[in-house]
């Protein structure tokens, strides 16, 4: 779905901008310098559209894949990555999983945001679900991730890391292929 | 005014040493007696700098004058070199200019330092080592914050920039990056994202809501902008006149359309509005002949879909690369400057970062650091030049954060990191100096942790902790780097942000208002003065 279509214009937007400028201040030291409310309130009032998230998957695929089949969806993304070992997994529970392994080929620095989807599809091609895989290596959700501010382990720059998407919620039928695509990636 | 006039007058000569380029490295050689006296200097300096609460048509005085000196201030150019250390100067000064050389921001008549600390989110406690986001945030809005934070502050309150404010006042405004336009730097001065990874093209939780400490996600604030992506507030928010940069990859065609409908040129192409995601085929990045031939007063000019390609990859390009058609920072420079100068009669406020040094840094690559170094340097000069002519116009330069503890050793030394332990940690000659851990020797350099000069012998081995040798100028002909015979020899401490002070260099009218031992949420206040002939009030 295109953005454009989605454009929800933001009524709140405009209060919040007034509503929001007298905060707290974390500024000790330079308190002779902050800017005032009269200032703050001379940010631009400017109407977004509402925040929307990556494009849907196709309901249902034009050409559907060979069972078992992961494809890769080229996207704002795909040309600074490099992702290998696609594969579609079952457990002996039933529950399928799309694992490989994911290098970034353009940045060295951490990783902010990695955001990986997986849409299953059943035998005919109809979407029976979606999972995701999300990774930071900096940040609040890097820190959350390893306990520590600093990244232990394996890194998405380079030598690459494994992933695994698994659905949620349940999917509505027997997963035979996938496509994988990266919405989201943000390097420090 | 008139003790701030007062006070460089009595003291100029002092004045003048205590902030000249190489202060630091002279302050260290000089006896306790001389250091007091600067120090008492230079404490006298920076109580007048803080104190210049100046109006546009107030000259200020000082000893020194030189073009522009004394005029009233119409323009300001900020530029930075990101994760640009002290070391990272001299680094630079050395390998392209020699021992006794200068680069050109070294020339620039004044200099200072700037503390650089974050704070913790929803606090003042300070967090010693910032990030980007939170440095640029100091500068563009005044205020701490916390790390990842864009354009507001540590209770996640939207703060107005200083690029907005000149926006509103009638400046012409440009923001001009070699990284992707939508990165923490360039964000922080026309976007406000409760996250700097809210870069686009899409929204999702993970890269634009913090989290709590059980590690659900914060809810959605009221104010939308906070989580709307940096690329779609910069599409929309009109606040820079002149946008340079990478990042295509977060920008899809209802941005160009709305750009567009602002008067914008677009250079390239956003894409394919028929798709439902953008990739490299559907989409045209810019080139430095599409820059060469705008015309018109607002423009966007995205030239790589990431960060532009770092100047010494380049160089080794042929002719016909892609990458060849980027232009450098400095092209960019020249360029934003020819557009925004004239077009109001106000004046401008142009930021310019030099993003790869700090990327380069991140990667412990010194060659491509240095290279950075050097390509942000060239855009000072193309900063300094315009000013010189132009005499009403105040350029500042500094950096956001030292990045990877960037380091000049003693050639023919080795670190700690190549050691098998640390250095001898005892004083037999007094043992009341002995402390805790006694080490009653230094540690040998272990051959597995230094396998040969990194950049030369060493550079297979990607364990290899041994520095990386440059030659100089000062260094016989046929000196190679990556040689043990080349002088410079240079290592990294970490991959990662270091706490320490960033230099900043000023010239211009005003220019005399940087040269302290300052915060970075100061620079906003000075700025702000600049531009607007008085404090901000608050």
């Amino acid at each position: 779905m295109n953005r454009s279509i989605r454009l929800a214009a933001l009524a709140l937007t405009a209060l919040a901008l007034t509503t929001a400028c007298g905060g707290s201040d974390g500024d000790k030291a330079d308190a002779g310098q902050r800017p005032a409310q009269a200032e703050q309130a001379a940010a631009p009032a400017v109407t977004f559209p509402a925040p929307s998230g990556a494009p849907a998957p196709a309901a249902t695929l034009a050409k559907v894949p060979a069972k078992g089949e992961v494809r890769l969806e080229q996207g704002p993304f795909t040309d600074r990555v490099r992702v290998t070992k696609l594969q579609l997994s079952e457990k002996a529970s039933g529950k399928s999983s799309v694992t490989g392994h994911f290098a970034i080929t353009s940045d060295v620095s951490d990783v902010l945001a990695l955001e990986l989807r997986a849409a299953f599809y059943d035998e005919s091609g109809h979407l029976v679900g979606t999972g995701s895989f999300q990774y930071a290596e900096e940040g609040e959700a890097g820190e959350a991730a390893h306990g520590t501010p600093g990244h232990a382990g394996p890194r998405a720059e380079g030598a690459g890391i494994d992933f695994t998407a698994v659905p949620k919620p349940p999917l509505t039928g027997k997963a035979a292929s996938a496509v994988l695509s990266v919405p989201v990636l943000v390097n420090e | 005014m008139e003790r701030q006039s007062r006070s460089f007058a009595v003291l100029p000569h002092l004045t003048t040493r205590s902030y000249s380029a190489h202060s630091f490295a002279a302050m260290r050689s000089m006896g306790h007696k001389r250091r007091k006296a600067l120090t008492v200097v230079a404490l006298a300096s920076a109580v007048a700098a803080g104190s210049a609460v100046t109006a546009n048509s107030a000259p200020q005085h000082d000893a020194r004058p030189f073009p522009g000196h004394g005029q009233e201030i119409h323009n300001v150019i900020y530029l930075l070199g990101d994760g640009m250390g002290r070391t990272h100067v001299t680094a630079g000064r050395e390998r392209y200019y020699g021992a006794q050389g200068k680069l050109n921001m070294e020339r620039l008549p004044y200099t200072g330092a700037v503390a650089t600390y974050a704070v913790e989110k929803g606090t003042d406690q300070p967090a010693l080592v910032t990030d980007s986001a939170s440095s640029a945030t100091a500068w563009s809005s005044g205020v701490k914050t916390y790390n990842a934070a864009l354009g507001v502050d540590a209770y996640e309150k939207r703060r107005v920039t200083l690029m907005e404010q000149a926006k509103k006042a009638g400046f012409a405004t440009g923001n001009v990056s070699t990284a992707e336009i939508t990165d923490a730097t360039p964000g922080a001065q026309f976007s406000h994202v409760l996250l700097r990874g809210c870069q686009g093209p899409v929204y999702s939780d993970a890269a634009c809501l913090p989290k709590n400490a059980d590690g659900s996600y914060e809810k959605a604030p009221e104010d939308k902008t906070l989580i709307t992506p940096v690329a779609e507030q910069i599409a929309r928010n009109g606040t820079a006149d002149v946008v340079l940069g990478g990042g295509l990859a977060r920008f899809e065609p209802d941005d160009q359309k709305a750009l567009q409908a602002q008067g914008y040129q677009v250079l390239g192409s956003f894409g394919d509005p028929s798709l439902p995601a953008q990739t490299a085929a559907s989409q045209k990045v810019a080139t430095k002949a599409d820059l060469a031939g705008v015309k018109g007063k607002k423009v966007v000019g995205l030239f790589n879909r990431g960060n532009l390609t770092v100047e010494q990859a380049k160089a080794g390009l042929p002719a016909d690369a892609p990458q060849q058609q980027e232009p450098s920072l400095s092209e960019m420079a020249k360029k934003s400057i020819d557009l925004l100068n004239g077009r109001s009669k106000k004046g401008f406020f142009l930021q310019i970062e030099g993003a790869q040094i700090d990327k380069r840094s991140h990667a412990n690559d010194a060659a491509q650091t240095l290279a950075e170094v050097k390509a942000f340097d060239d855009a000072v000069k193309a900063a300094t030049d315009f000013a010189k002519k132009d005499g009403h116009t105040l350029v500042i330069v500094t950096a956001d954060h030292e990045c990877a503890g960037f380091n000049i050793i003693e050639k023919g030394t080795y670190t700690n990191a190549e050691a098998v332990a640390p250095p001898a940690n005892t004083d037999a000659g007094n043992p009341a100096n002995n402390s805790k851990p006694s080490r009653d020797k230094s540690g040998a350099k272990d051959p597995v942790r230094s396998s040969g000069i990194l950049n030369g012998a060493g550079s297979g081995d990607v364990k290899n902790f041994a520095p990386a040798t440059f030659r100089t100028p000062d260094d016989a002909a046929g000196v190679k780097d990556g040689s043990p015979e080349a002088s410079l020899w240079l290592t990294y401490l970490s991959g990662n942000h270091t706490g320490a002070d960033v230099p900043i260099y000023a010239y211009g009218p005003g220019a005399e208002k940087f040269a302290a031992s300052q915060i970075n949420t100061e620079l906003y206040g000075k700025m702000y003065r600049s531009l607007f002939g008085r404090a901000p009030r608050g």
